[in-house]
């Protein structure tokens, strides 16, 4: 019995000591940043197209060694990722990474969207103009299918706009029957590019319907989403006003507060 | 009685053996130093190297870094209350002065007749200001408008300088018009090469240049960091050779033995705070990429770079110390010191 009293006091006595954080030499405070403290970067995910007729395919990578990348569509529990996926309908992608003893990344969230058709033959007019720096291909830019990247300043599919309110005239050939309006945006605080806070779809000067925008958050990753005004019911139109509104000015936890937000749009897609 | 003690024994045995090892994995785990890097080159992270009180001794982008003839660290920030904060290795302040470089970004260290010289890229100043290692102004080498190539100051900003054997001075106007600007020592302009283009001979955004004397003979060493290219030209300014580090915004080339470091400012597709650190063999091939992905070549093409561990916000420089140790100074990083990364 003598025997066993000791052995418990050893093991307890040692369990509490490990309680307490010492280094390898004895400092309650490590010299060297431990893996624990250390937060992964988010996985690198190369998607054949965004917006997609038949189906989509994303790969994932990340070379670090014993990480692991998860991947969730919609709802869906996260599970390991290991080969190309293929979405074959509009859907949400959240991706991450994760290695043990090390803070799992954030989430990254991929937004695929499934289109009927190109909205061809549709004469696009934008009020004002999009700025000089980010002109984009022009008006035509917002109904190409050409998703831009979150590299803004490479490619031509991004138009930038530092007005409080732009107006989209969509002038359809032939009457067309909608349910939804979607814009798909750029949303990177560190380059003084914010959400819009709301977007109006107008038909012959009525406001159908609008939608208030998520404001971009202190520190949220550089995203491209695409927000959708749904109708209430099933609308017939040849023309179609998107009125976007802009925050006043960027707010007071940014570097750039004061000043007017710029708003990235790189497509509409009507549903 | 014996055999019921004896299972008991056995049992307890058990409940410590799985807690002795329970607890293995609770240190393993939760409290282990991190290594960074890949190869031969991995490094412990010291976050707290160099950290001061930063009311009296304020930084705001820590652009780069030297080591002096007596082993001191010393680095330069755009703050005017000390550009120049010298430390010893262990992070400790040894002194601080200057107070008239508010466009502190390049600093190169030469020594001429035994002594240490600073050659400080100014790109508020528009000008090179060379000065002793305690800080005394010995020479300024103002934007070069006598040159057919300038018409105004502000197409002049400067990011660094690299001096030849002969004493030479090499500038890149990396802010301005992407020129590399060739003088001799009194300050003469000898000639300019580069400016701005995709073309193997230009640059978009020539950031940093040193003198390769690795195998024997004199060349520079220029970034595009736009470009993620680290370019070779003789030292008459020809095109010798580029290579190619795809995600890697590479800022200045720093040549310790055989190996060349470069501070990564972004990677991947260029997204803010996704720096980390480049280390190239001799013969320019990355071999390691501290706080980035695992370097990987497929048919000879390296794969695109990116950050893996949020480390490094935007690494501006890498100092290599005669210990083989780095220190990182970062530009844009909320006023914090430098990184210091212990070999292992």
């Amino acid at each position: 019995m003598m025997r066993i009293a000791i052995f418990l006091i050893i093991v307890i006595s040692s369990c509490s000591k490990r309680t307490i954080i010492y280094d390898e030499y004895g400092n309650a405070e490590f010299k060297y940043l431990q893996d624990s403290q250390i937060e992964l970067a988010p996985p690198k995910i190369k998607v054949d197209s965004f917006l997609f007729k038949e189906s989509s395919s994303v790969e994932m990578s990340f070379d670090l060694e014993d990480a692991n990348i998860l991947y969730a569509i919609g709802e869906e529990e996260f599970k390991e990722y290991h080969d190309p996926i293929s979405i074959n309908k509009s859907s949400t992608l959240k991706v991450k990474v994760q290695k043990r003893a090390y803070k799992e990344s954030e989430t990254i969230f991929v937004q695929v969207v499934k289109v009927s058709e190109k909205l061809a033959g549709a004469e696009i007019s934008i009020t004002p103009q999009a700025s000089n720096s980010y002109p984009g291909n022009g008006a035509t830019s917002l109904i190409d299918l050409q998703k831009g990247t979150l590299n803004f300043k490479q490619g031509n599919q991004w138009l930038g706009f530092q007005s409080k309110k732009v107006d989209i005239d969509v002038d359809f050939p032939i009457e067309k029957e909608i349910t939804q309006v979607c814009l798909s945006l750029l949303s990177d605080e560190k380059s003084w590019i914010f959400r819009p806070e709301k977007i109006f779809l107008v038909l012959d000067k009525d406001t159908l319907s609008a939608l208030m925008v998520p404001k971009t958050k202190k520190n949220e990753l550089a995203n491209s989403n695409s927000w959708c005004v749904p109708l209430a019911e099933k609308e017939k139109c040849t023309d179609l006003k998107i009125v976007i509104e802009s925050m006043e000015e960027i707010p007071s936890w940014h570097d750039g507060k004061g000043t007017p937000p710029w708003l990235f749009i790189d497509e509409i897609i009507v549903k | 009685m014996i055999r019921r003690k004896f299972i008991t024994d056995v049992s307890l045995f058990s409940v410590a053996g799985f807690a002795s090892a329970s607890t293995f994995h609770f240190r393993k785990y939760l409290y282990k130093d991190v290594i960074i890097g890949h190869g031969t080159h991995r490094y412990k992270v010291d976050m707290k190297w160099g950290a001061l009180d930063a009311v009296q001794y304020p930084v705001n982008d820590c652009h780069e870094m030297v080591q002096d003839s007596k082993g001191r660290i010393v680095l330069l920030t755009n703050h005017i209350q000390n550009n120049v904060i010298i430390y010893n290795k262990q992070g400790k302040l040894q002194e601080v002065w200057g107070t008239n470089f508010p466009g502190a970004h390049g600093l190169t260290l030469h020594v001429e007749a035994g002594e240490d010289m600073l050659y400080i890229a100014d790109n508020e100043r528009h000008e090179i200001i060379k000065t002793t290692i305690d800080g005394r102004v010995v020479q300024v080498f103002p934007a070069p408008l006598d040159s057919e190539f300038y018409e105004s100051v502000d197409q002049y900003v400067p990011t660094e300088t690299a001096i030849a054997k002969n004493g030479d001075i090499y500038v890149a106007d990396g802010y301005g018009l992407q020129n590399i600007l060739h003088y001799n020592a009194n300050g003469e302009l000898l000639n300019v090469f580069g400016g701005k283009g995709d073309g193997d001979e230009y640059f978009d955004n020539a950031h940093g240049i040193c003198v390769d004397t690795r195998d024997g003979m004199e060349s520079l060493l220029i970034t595009a960091r736009m470009q993620n290219r680290l370019k070779c030209f003789s030292m008459d300014g020809k095109f010798i050779s580029s290579t190619e580090l795809p995600g890697a915004y590479i800022c200045r080339p720093v040549i310790h033995k055989d190996h060349v470091f470069l501070a990564t400012i972004w990677s991947g597709d260029g997204r803010a705070n996704t720096g980390f650190v480049s280390i190239l063999n001799r013969e320019n091939k990355l071999i390691s990429a501290p706080g980035g992905s695992k370097p990987i070549y497929e048919n000879e093409k390296l794969r695109k770079q990116y950050q893996t561990l949020k480390i490094f916000q935007h690494p501006h420089d890498v100092c290599v110390d005669d210990e083989e140790n780095l220190y990182v100074a970062q530009w844009n990083a909320g006023k914090s010191y430098p990184i210091k990364l212990k070999r292992v």
